[in-house]
């Protein structure tokens, strides 16, 4: 019997709605309101995301203070669909601006206006016109033309180019770029954590999470970090980052994701070499190295000569194995195998084996072979829920792993308690 | 949706589309599977929504995942691979294929590409998503689908005290240990169940729906509109109970059910009594040392029936307070709203005002969501919360106690108590 997982998805079509990545650009820069151009429930997938991430700052310990801006769908019906919504649209514009006054209004197309033909830029031009304050259209409509990020980027890109102007620097100050679950995630914090070391203070996270009448500020940041992440993410936060470099004089922080102990250690001297800090970047290393290792020694009694298997099924665009692989080293356990999942095409299984074997000298094995292999070894980190058989220990291995020194001492630390459990409580950990 | 609806803040409303309603309505039936021929993202909402209820759904909910291109030449070619995986891997009693919103304005005809699929099960087709409206519209024009899709005959000789329960979901918070009550209640009250259509009948069970002397409907927004339809068909009267929380509340709600199929309801009311009894003890211990179970201000927030039903009996039988306020997240009909309450808002038409209201609440207790509690928090207002619908973020609920009936009228009333506690004490 194979390995069965949970919600396994195996096309790499778009697969993801552009209408939350425009609210999610704006979501917390008080003073904006967003409008979904869509049928009412379409809204409610915006405000489902929100009060989990919200929850999650809440569960992290984190004192979650700023306040969404007004979400207001343009509620689309059936016999909009034969006479058009534009009417619709501007109705609710009028409703939106008399009642919250926004000083920035941004509209989310859904598919819905998409199929109608809705010209949803003409009545925000017109609308910027008739109301003063700036209005911003996106050029994808729900899953058409664009997915999550095309929407985020598309409004951010204009909330910098309407609203920021060049500013006098303030030394020792930067700018982030990008969401990770905002100022209260995990990745802002160890960014900040990592600043520390360089007397550096972050003045905001954008887009997102900078009030409207702030926005013109915020170029006074001596430079720019992008909170990373792979693929298309990180090369469109990029764009964000040369256009503050090239019309603001913002420079920015190259190449830096710092998923893993490695990348870490590059991303810190990286940064020292970027202030001109070389000896503080050591500094920082140093001290982060003996944290991390002093925290993998601790742990070792337990998780060293430790059998496990990493099962995979995610695309190597969106997950490298190569993190994951160096901590198993770091805490001296035995990869038995690498398992993966049936979903891959020939090109991406490829790309997954070759980037796997440049790792690790473990067999890489499919979905059926594994599933015997499962029950032998002490601990299992997969990128889906296996879910018939309850009896191994499994770890999640997430899309957007922990950064830094800290992302790494969890992720051990997840690895440490999991082998410690005892009995069969099944389920799945999450780092 | 009504021409009135008014526009406002998503913090003011908690819904999801017809897509996750529909498929509410179907994979509650035992057997039966649904086909999303919609994006993945609607889709995988849906999953997600209705996995908190039944956690094995997702072998019985697929995807058709059409792309940019389909909105265009058409959905023909992920339709017919989504069924051609369905025909080999699955056996389902009957399948609905729901397109979402953007896909129904192609026109494509998606059982005429199931025919052609030869498949061995039943299929039905239909539209559904956003355009057609929420949770619950979804869940009752699918409903309706299915019935006139089996047209089942009627059945003249009617079985003695045969109800079944329409508009049931195990969708909605705890739905399925209050339906597991509200069957254990009505067959003490010597009914009998005959079908549960969307919470839990097969197939094979729906057939004798017409045999019933009378359709109960439990939760007005999802089945009268089904109700109706069977009366039309079949001559089958209905009568819109809604849900009994509460002691008083039950009887209340059995005794309308009586008033037009009677039955004996002796066992019930000696149940309720000796319940009564039990709670009043135990009540009377923890005011004297807790004090009277007060709150300054009650806001009930819930799909429709929920709220007007829980409202009532909040008042009357478990907590005083000078001030209830009723948000209702479903305009109805037939059950007619609680009199104990002060202010009964709905989501549809007082949506600024559910916000303003949501905004400004202090000292209060919200028997509602955490949708609510989100909004309170961030204003940084004192509140007690005690959930009674979905999302639910910061409770965890794993056993069969229900909300509703006799054994939820103790439930409810030591989550409330133990509310008060825990607000009171130190640690």
């Amino acid at each position: 019997m194979a390995i069965k997982t949970k919600r396994m998805l195996s096309k790499t079509k778009s697969c993801s709605c552009s209408m939350p990545g425009v609210w999610r650009a704006a979501a917390y820069c008080s003073g904006a309101a967003v409008i979904f151009h869509s049928p009412r429930a379409c809204a409610h997938v915006a405000r489902s995301m929100d009060i989990s991430a919200q929850y999650r700052a809440l569960a992290n310990g984190a004192a979650e203070n700023l306040k969404p801006i007004p979400v207001v769908s343009s509620m689309l019906q059936e016999k909009h669909s034969i006479f058009g919504g534009a009417d619709r649209l501007r109705a609710c514009i009028e409703d939106v601006v008399n009642t919250y006054r926004p000083k920035c209004l941004i509209i989310a197309n859904s598919c819905v206006a998409g199929v109608i033909g809705d010209d949803v830029e003409a009545v925000g031009k017109e609308s910027e016109v008739k109301y003063g304050i700036p209005v911003l259209t996106v050029p994808c409509y729900g899953f058409l033309d664009g997915e999550y990020y095309q929407g985020y980027f598309a409004v951010a890109e204009q909330l910098a180019e309407r609203f920021f102007h060049k500013q006098t620097k303030l030394e020792n100050t930067a700018l982030l770029i990008g969401d990770n679950g905002g100022p209260w995630g995990h990745y802002a914090k160890e960014v900040k954590r990592l600043l520390a070391y360089f007397s550096i203070k972050v003045i905001g996270q954008f887009p997102g999470y900078i009030p409207i009448n702030e926005l013109p500020q915020i170029t006074a940041a001596s430079f720019s970090i992008i909170l990373g992440g792979r693929g298309q993410t990180y090369n469109g936060l990029t764009k964000i980052a040369r256009l503050l470099e090239m019309n603001y004089e913002v420079p920015y922080l190259q190449d830096g994701y710092p998923v893993g102990w490695d990348n870490t250690v590059d991303w810190l001297r990286n940064l020292g070499v970027f202030l001109h800090q070389e000896d503080l970047a050591e500094k920082a290393v140093v001290q982060e190295k003996d944290k991390l290792f002093a925290f993998a020694d601790k742990v070792k009694k337990i998780t060293q000569g430790k059998r496990c298997v990493v099962c995979i099924g995610r695309m190597l665009m969106y997950f490298h194995p190569a993190g994951i692989l160096e901590t198993l080293r770091r805490l001296e356990m035995q990869v038995e195998a690498i398992i993966l999942f049936d979903n891959y095409n020939t090109k991406e299984r490829k790309l997954m084996v070759e980037a796997v074997s440049a790792q690790c000298q473990a067999p890489i094995i499919d979905q059926t072979a594994g599933q015997q292999l499962l029950e032998t070894v002490d601990l299992v980190l997969t990128t889906h829920e296996i879910t018939n058989n309850q009896d191994i220990k499994q770890i999640f291995l997430p899309m957007l792993p922990l950064v830094g020194t800290s992302g790494e001492i969890e992720f051990m630390d997840c690895i440490y308690k999991t082998l410690c459990r005892r009995g069969e409580k099944g389920g799945i950990v999450y780092v | 949706m009504s021409e009135t609806a008014e526009w406002g803040n998503v913090c003011s409303r908690v819904d999801t589309c017809a897509l996750t309603g529909a498929a509410a309505f179907f994979t509650g039936i035992k057997g039966a599977e649904v086909l999303v021929n919609g994006p993945l993202w609607c889709y995988f909402y849906a999953l997600r929504h209705l996995e908190k209820s039944n956690s094995r759904l997702g072998e019985r909910f697929h995807g058709s995942q059409p792309d940019n291109n389909a909105v265009v030449y058409g959905t023909e070619e992920c339709l017919t691979d989504a069924l051609d995986y369905i025909r080999e891997n699955r056996a389902p009693s009957i399948l609905l294929i729901e397109n979402s919103c953007s896909v129904s304005l192609i026109g494509d005809d998606i059982e005429g590409i199931a025919a052609k699929a030869k498949l061995p099960f039943s299929v039905i087709g239909m539209d559904s998503g956003g355009l057609r409206g929420g949770f619950a519209e979804g869940y009752s024009k699918a409903s309706i689908r299915l019935w006139q899709y089996l047209d089942l005959p009627d059945i003249k000789i009617k079985c003695r005290l045969g109800v079944n329960l329409l508009g049931a979901t195990t969708a909605y918070f705890n739905g399925r240990n209050d339906l597991e009550e509200i069957k254990r209640i009505l067959e003490t009250a010597n009914y009998r169940v005959i079908a549960v259509p969307g919470a839990g009948s097969e197939l094979e069970t729906l057939q004798k729906i017409p045999a019933a002397q009378l359709n109960i409907v439990i939760n007005e927004e999802l089945g009268l509109e089904t109700a109706k339809y069977l009366k039309e068909r079949y001559g089958t009267p209905y009568v819109v109970a809604g849900i009994p929380y509460g002691l008083k509340g039950t009887l209340r709600w059995l005794e309308k059910i009586a008033e037009v199929l009677p039955s004996d309801l002796e066992s019930v009311r000696e149940e309720c009594v000796k319940t009564q009894e039990e709670l009043l003890a135990a009540v009377n211990e923890a005011r004297c040392t807790w004090g009277e179970l007060w709150f300054d201000k009650i806001i009930v927030a819930a799909p429709g029936t929920t709220a007007f039903c829980i409202a009532q009996t909040l008042r009357e039988e478990w907590a005083d307070t000078e001030k209830l306020t009723v948000i209702c997240q479903n305009t109805l009909k037939d059950l007619r709203g609680p009199v104990e309450a002060d202010e009964i808002l709905l989501a549809e038409k007082n949506s600024k005002k559910i916000e303003q209201i949501l905004q400004q609440s202090d000292n209060t207790l919200i028997l509602g969501s955490s949708s609510e509690s989100s909004v309170l928090l961030r204003e940084g207002k004192k509140f007690w919360c005690c959930n009674i619908a979905y999302p639910v973020q910061d409770e965890v609920l794993l056993t069969t106690a229900p909300f509703a009936g006799i054994r939820g009228a103790g439930h409810m009333l030591q989550r409330l108590w133990n509310l008060k506690i825990k607000a009171q004490l130190p640690y």
